[in-house]
């Protein structure tokens, strides 16, 4: 047995141990049929298609906010279903992502702290070049105000020539900040934009007065002394709205804060890792609470070039909702109502401004279009009941092997042959959960009847190969007098077989591909006939051919 | 066409599937209980079914009525649910218009991969009768798999719809071993080569039947909905597709052997890797 000629049983039992390898150290990742949640499916109003990306990122950003173990927002290839999937079937929980799903994005623009318009007051001008244009790395963006907006933008505009003006999605206006003094020192301590454009904020300072946002810095130390080391070391940079304060007075300020409406808490840890006191306190004040942790945004704020910044996801990009800072040309600034006004800016290559451009047309018309979002599924899955589940297929599966392998037993009368049937099968199970952990793809109950689908039919071609090796066998004595060898031919004809059999169910499974729930079928059939065609069937035809005389 | 009618018709119903955790003792009769509970709220068409939860007795109950959570939680606690008890029952709901997008994305998906795998067996086998030898079986195969689903009057689902797509990969597999083997080794007799093929078709389909009656014996048992349904399907369809193989394709491949003078066929998918 020379490697070079048994090179495919080789590589299916190397693939074999490294799957086998992937299950018991990366694991499996199981969907909600089996972990437990809750999905829900929603149906776009009329013209939800045209916007449907933005609002699958609305929805991502909020639900992340929720501190949920996982959550998934997905779109449907039609364009007008989005399926939201996460990890909880607490009833007060899914009544939150409810609301979350409900809401509408809100666009605002204001220029330092102070707003300028929102919501339905400011809208794409499509009267002029149809609302942007592209002109090389340089776009522009139409917009009209109405009602308040044109005023009081005049006014928050005057005289702020050179100025820079924020714009926002879903700032959250009813919400305040909690972060550990140490996180309140690096954010007092840096630019917010180290260009000289926007000079003159820090982080802390952009958060507290241009996006509105109260930051509550507390100190869990019992010594006060160590915090003022520390804004000592800090240069004293820290901002005077917001000293670093002992746990007895930050609780005082929370209290205040939410008695002026701010229900909702933003925090960089789970509540659970606050100290004691803190964590009380939200749950006294029945605080809502949104969790957005330094491992999701590691980087604070970026300092993208001139005229992007749209892309960052940085921590404060995501709880402030910024899209974007523009600065405000001279022309604005006399006072008088503006009732036009044009975004514009440079980016670093053409396609970039096209896809900046078109960022600002979806978040100016997302938050005012009138899309509205019905639910049309909701349906929860309970943990236990996917448990209980998987007791049950395992007892399916070893009902089914073993009439498969009674049938085959019957059939051929060759118990090597029908363990090495078996045997081949199971490696393709293997092989099939060793690439799933990999891709640490979901596996939920549509990908467990996707890998029944592929091991039926990897078992229907292992007997044809069978039968056809069989069948070169008997021929071997009559025609090998004549030159004509059997086998070869044999293996040859399976696998005209085999390849027309696996190019139909890949194609017929390639359609799938476009609905949301059948995809996880669609994908691990494709991928379990793909494995049994280029790895198990080779490797099982060659130990037939070796073994054919001795089965 | 009836089938069709009958099997979607149902989808077009809002569905409420309520779980509701019986008090352990009492079984069937409470679920009778939450059954006429129920029907106070306008639940006149109500089905219901006992599966136990890891322990928990459990109801789930399935309505096209719409049912408020007011007055389910008052007709519960009418029958003795604690509000501990409530907060353990959970509605599902299932829109028309889900339904609605579910036949019309599935229709097309269907008319898609029919069109897909014509064009993969044509080219294959080069000859336009026994392509639609092949996928004729596949087509009545369907048609009787949905009529084993209408039968048990189930409602269409997406576990259905991957069931019939995994009808289709099975009966193409029979199909493709019966036709390659006849048209491959022309000149001998028919009955011969159809012998051949029917002693390796007859093993798959066996097999395969027997695996997913295997499935379906426990998953009455155990009321798991969509695994029920795929396995219906599928021992109804691989049933049927005994008929539209061995009758229907064999009959066909007669008759155009019959009518069409003798070429030889060379395979399409000869790949080195399949050969030492």
């Amino acid at each position: 047995m020379s490697l070079s000629s048994n090179w495919r049983i080789v590589l299916l039992t190397v693939l074999v141990v490294l799957s086998l390898l992937l299950i018991a150290t990366k694991g499996l990742t199981y969907g909600i049929d089996f972990a437990g949640g809750t999905e829900m499916k929603m149906k776009l109003g009329e013209g939800g298609d045209a916007v449907i990306d933005t609002i699958v990122d609305i929805l991502k950003n909020r639900l992340n906010g929720l501190g949920l173990k996982s959550t998934q927002v997905l779109k449907e290839a039609d364009n007008q279903h989005i399926v939201v999937k996460v990890s909880t079937v607490v009833p007060e929980e899914v009544a939150r992502v409810k609301d979350i799903i409900n809401q509408q994005a809100i666009f605002e623009q204001m220029v330092e702290g102070e707003l300028c318009a929102s919501g339905s007051e400011i809208a794409l001008d499509i009267s002029q070049q149809g609302g942007s244009f592209i002109s090389g790395e340089q776009w522009q963006v139409y917009v009209k105000t109405n009602g308040d907006g044109p005023e009081r933008c005049g006014n928050v505009m005057k005289g702020k020539a050179g100025h820079m003006t924020d714009i926002f999605l879903d700032r959250p206006n009813k919400a305040f900040i909690l972060v550990d003094s140490d996180t309140c020192g690096e954010m007092s301590n840096a630019d917010f934009r180290s260009h000289g454009e926007d000079s003159g904020y820090t982080q802390l300072s952009f958060i507290e007065q241009r996006a509105l946002v109260p930051v509550v810095c507390y100190s869990a130390s019992a010594a006060p002394e160590s915090n003022d080391t520390l804004l000592g070391e800090l240069g004293l940079q820290a901002n005077k709205t917001s000293e670093t304060l002992s746990l007895a007075d930050t609780i005082e300020e929370m209290g205040r804060l939410s008695g002026e409406g701010k229900k909702t808490i933003i925090l960089m840890v789970n509540a659970t890792s606050l100290p004691q006191e803190l964590a009380g306190t939200i749950s006294e004040l029945n605080l809502t609470t949104k969790v957005y942790s330094r491992e999701v945004y590691p980087v604070l704020h970026e300092n993208p070039g001139e005229g992007s910044g749209d892309n960052s996801v940085s921590w404060i990009d995501t709880v402030t909702g910024l899209k974007s800072t523009l600065r405000i040309s001279e022309g604005l600034t006399h006072g008088t109502p503006v009732y036009n006004s044009v975004f514009e800016g440079s980016s670093s290559s053409v396609d970039e401004a096209k896809s900046t451009a078109q960022e600002f047309r979806i978040w100016l018309t997302s938050g005012n279009l009138p899309v509205k979002i019905s639910i049309v599924l909701e349906r929860p899955n309970l943990p236990e009941l996917g448990q209980q589940f998987f007791k049950y297929v395992g007892l399916m599966a070893v009902l089914a092997i073993g009439l498969v392998a009674a049938i085959i037993s019957i059939r051929y009368r060759r118990p090597k042959l029908s363990m090495f049937i078996l045997i081949t099968s199971f490696s393709e199970i293997i092989l099939i959960l060793g690439f799933a952990s990999m891709m640490s793809w979901e596996l939920d109950m549509a990908a467990f009847a996707g890998i029944i689908a592929a091991i039926g039919t990897g078992v229907d071609h292992q007997i044809i190969i069978t039968d056809e090796a069989l069948r070169g066998e008997r021929k071997k004595k009559e025609e090998r007098e004549q030159g004509l060898w059997g086998i070869q031919q044999a293996l040859g004809r399976a696998f005209f077989i085999i390849m027309t059999s696996v190019l139909t169910v890949v194609f017929a499974m390639f359609p799938l591909l476009s609905i949301t729930d059948l995809r996880g079928f669609a994908f691990t059939t494709i991928v379990g006939v793909l494995i049994g065609l280029l790895v198990t069937r080779p490797a099982f035809a060659r130990i037939v051919e070796l073994y054919s005389d001795r089965l | 066409m009836g089938y069709y009618e009958k099997v979607y018709s149902r989808v077009d119903y809002r569905v409420w599937l309520i779980t509701v955790p019986l008090l352990a003792q009492l079984l069937l009769p409470a679920a009778r209980n939450v059954k006429s509970a129920f029907e106070q709220c306008g639940a006149t068409d109500m089905g219901a079914n006992v599966q136990n939860i890891e322990g928990r007795t459990t109801a789930i109950l399935k309505t096209r009525a719409e049912i408020s959570k007011e007055c389910a939680d008052k007709a519960l606690s009418s029958i003795g649910f604690t509000q501990e008890d409530l907060a353990k029952v959970i509605p599902t709901t299932f829109r028309p218009e889900l339904g609605q997008t579910l036949i019309a994305q599935g229709s097309r998906v269907f008319i898609m991969a029919g069109i897909l795998m014509m064009i993969v067996i044509f080219v294959a086998f080069r000859s336009i009768i026994p392509s639609i030898a092949v996928i004729q079986a596949a087509v009545f195969d369907v048609i009787i798999g949905l009529g084993a689903l209408s039968l048990m009057g189930f409602e269409m689902s997406l576990a259905g719809f991957a069931a019939l797509l995994m009808l289709i990969g099975y009966s193409v597999d029979t199909d493709i071993v019966l036709t390659s083997n006849v048209l491959k080794d022309r000149g001998k007799p028919l009955a011969e080569q159809v012998n051949r093929a029917f002693t390796t078709g007859i093993t798959m389909t066996c097999t395969a039947i027997a695996a997913m009656t295997a499935v379906l014996i426990v998953s009455t048992f155990v009321q798991i909905e969509t695994i029920h349904q795929i396995a219906l399907v599928l021992v109804a369809g691989l049933s049927a597709d005994l008929m539209t193989t061995w009758l229907v394709n064999v009959a066909i491949l007669d008759w155009y052997l019959k009518r069409t003078p003798v070429h030889s066929g060379k395979s399409r998918f000869n790949f080195r890797i399949f050969r030492s």
